[in-house]
């Protein structure tokens, strides 16, 4: 008893001058964390979880889509992310002037925490119809029993004053409620080509995991008030994550992944969501394991130009030797059917040990052609191979003045973070199975939204309460991130040959 | 945001400097042996005590029902009491219980009563991927049992 007394009486002392440590790099850190927030500049912090249920993780925010239309962009995203699935709410931040100041709230009427019925929700994405000035963001409401998600539908919140106020969640699809399904990875998008003949037509895709992953494709035709009942593909493609886009002539296509992740497909309609195509082929993906139980897959961020060709992003270690460290590799389409060759962005040099992942592209919808403007936000470890105590989380960010044939060179925009930071989750240490990024169109400037993590209080990692986390959503300032393109060209050739390494990269493994 | 920083800061600082202040004065002579809280240290459970499960892993503050690397890795934890015998069953997309080995064997809890199970998931998903799990941990000591149920949705 006399050791352990001497023993705890050296681990008081230590932790005395631990919190002594700790106190001295408190007076002192303030300066030091916004420097190290941005390289140089600060970051907005465009909204803060508010929630306080004890049932999952605060103050957490992760998973952000955003979509601009004229001046405005809006932002939704996760808000108090539990562990086994889902968060409390969706949180949105609305710009009117181009990014430069944000109103923020939280989705009301959607979970139980806001004076709705579901239990949780997830997966926001956001869409603007123009022919009925609508605002959408579809999401998950998801029904939980006891801490376990019983059920999940897809629904859509609408605003009709630009994104500043929002009504109560318009069901897209209740086979949850209705019949117990788990529906998945919503996204949505709206014709806004006045021309088109499917003007103010808006789609929602999502998939039916009780159903062998189904692609869904819903349709409204009255700014988001009623969807159809949902169709699928002929070939009922068993799928993930999809992005659908809409061309200029109406055209709908769907960059999306396959049910395992290891294939970027496609498909399309032409008659205003009537009937969907079957898939095709797109890409393989070779996706490498993300050290540090960073949740992360190789899910699409898509976009479209004002000609109507398509931007596919997502993270693949094809070009890396052994697959050792992912990439961030692109492909473009004009029709949905033909694609080409996956190509990585030169962001860092081949080989370089650096991993990249969760990217969000931007593409300006009023440029095109060779003078496409893209910009591209994406996560990224210097040294792929670390662990949940050493791995440097950071966000970066390169652009392109011609259509992604030569790049700017990386800016750094926050980090680093340790994962440790980020909220858990049964899949791995969040920060979103995507980010985005918008163009104000004809603007000069991107918009990024992304997560930040900062120190938790109360423990060293992000948990349950009383742990208060410090993960929230941030952008750049106004001005920040002008579109200055730049002359980064892959230097090295893609090296992969499906022959070469197949044992060094990672697939699901059922 | 600055002014928030510094007023957050300040705060803290002077939470933590009153915590120091109570620590050093708590650090100032050594405990004897026979004072203290020292049966707080004792967790074996009597049949008086029930016994207690959480699934829970000691580097989680929110959780401990892991399937990680795309489905490559199945991770449970729990806490219990120190040498409690532990069962445990892994369901995945309603199918059947994951037939692993690394599932099959009775475990023990440690001394500080923690165990956790490390495995590749061999998944009844009907050939697709995981996208639910369900888990039941069965702990028992001293002709008392007890279960606990986890599980998570892959939004």
């Amino acid at each position: 008893m006399l050791i352990i007394s001497l023993i705890r009486r050296r681990m008081c002392i230590a932790t005395a001058f631990t919190l002594l440590a700790l106190t001295l790099s408190l007076v002192f850190a303030p300066s030091s964390r916004v420097l190290a927030l941005a390289a140089g500049e600060q970051l907005t912090q465009i909204s803060s979880d508010p929630f306080t249920n004890d049932t999952s993780q605060h103050k957490t925010e992760v998973e952000p889509d955003t979509f601009a239309f004229g001046n405005t962009i809006v932002s939704a995203f996760q808000v108090g992310r539990f562990f086994n699935g889902g968060a409390s709410d969706i949180g949105f931040a609305t710009s009117t002037d181009g990014g430069e100041a944000w109103s923020r709230g939280f989705l009301p009427g959607l979970t139980i925490f806001t004076g709705g019925t579901y239990d949780r929700t997830s997966d926001p994405s956001v869409a603007f119809d123009a022919r009925h000035n609508v605002w959408m963001v579809s999401s998950l409401g998801i029904h939980a029993l006891n801490g376990s998600v019983i059920s999940v539908d897809v629904v859509v919140s609408r605003s009709t004053d630009g994104g500043l106020t929002w009504g109560p969640p318009v069901v897209v699809d209740n086979a949850g409620t209705t019949s117990g399904a788990f529906l998945d990875k919503n996204w949505t998008v709206c014709d806004d080509t006045a021309s088109s003949p499917f003007y103010g037509h808006c789609y929602t895709e999502f998939d039916n995991f009780s159903s062998i992953n189904l692609v869904q494709m819903s349709t409204s035709t009255d700014g988001g008030r009623h969807w159809l009942s949902p169709k699928t593909t002929p070939d009922k493609a068993c799928v993930i994550g999809g992005q659908p886009l809409v061309q200029p002539n109406g055209t709908v296509i769907v960059p999306i992944d396959d049910c395992f992740e290891t294939a970027v497909l496609s498909f399309r309609s032409t008659n205003g969501g009537k009937s969907w195509s079957k898939v095709v082929l797109a890409a393989q993906i070779l996706s490498s394991l993300v050290s540090g139980n960073l949740r992360t897959g190789p899910l699409p961020s898509a976009e479209m130009d004002r000609s109507g060709k398509l931007y596919v992003v997502w993270q693949d270690c094809r070009f890396e030797p052994g697959c050792s460290a992912n990439d961030i590799v692109m492909i473009t389409s004009s029709d949905g059917l033909h694609w080409t060759l996956p190509m990585p962005i030169p962001i860092d040099l081949i080989g370089s040990g650096v991993d990249h992942f969760i990217p969000g592209l931007a593409v300006d919808r009023t440029t095109a052609d060779e003078s496409a403007h893209l910009g591209l936000a994406f996560y990224y470890y210097p040294h792929a191979s670390c662990t949940i105590a050493t791995c440097q989380l950071d966000i970066g960010f390169v652009s392109s003045t011609n259509s992604g044939n030569s790049w700017s060179s990386k800016e750094q925009l926050a980090g680093p973070m340790k994962v440790t930071w980020l909220a858990d989750t049964s899949q791995g240490l969040m920060v979103g199975d995507y980010i985005s990024t918008s163009f104000v169109p004809g603007d000069d400037e991107a918009t990024p939204v992304f997560a930040v993590a900062q120190p938790p209080t109360g423990a060293s990692r992000c948990g349950l309460l009383p742990v208060v986390c410090h993960e929230a959503m941030f952008t750049t300032p106004e001005d920040l991130l002008q579109i200055g393109g730049g002359t980064n060209v892959l230097s090295n050739g893609p090296t992969y040959s499906p022959s070469q390494h197949p044992a060094l990269i990672r697939h699901s493994t059922f | 945001m600055e002014g928030y920083f510094k007023h957050f800061s300040f705060i803290i600082v002077a939470l933590l400097g009153t915590s120091l202040l109570l620590l050093f004065a708590a650090c100032g002579s050594p405990t004897t042996p026979g004072e203290g809280n020292s049966a707080n240290f004792t967790a074996t459970p009597t049949r008086a005590t029930p016994l207690t499960l959480e699934i829970r892993c000691q580097d989680s503050g929110a959780g401990g029902f892991y399937v990680l690397g795309g489905g490559a890795h199945g991770r449970v934890c729990v806490q219990t009491a120190p040498g409690a015998v532990l069962t445990i069953t892994v369901r995945f997309c309603n199918g059947a219980p994951d037939p692993s080995s690394e599932l099959k064997r009775t475990a023990y809890a440690d001394s500080k009563g923690y165990y956790e199970w490390n495995w590749t998931p061999q998944p009844d998903c009907k050939g697709r991927p995981i996208w639910k799990g369900d888990v039941v941990v069965k702990a028992q000591l001293h002709g008392h049992t007890t279960s606990l149920s986890a599980s998570f949705f892959a939004d």
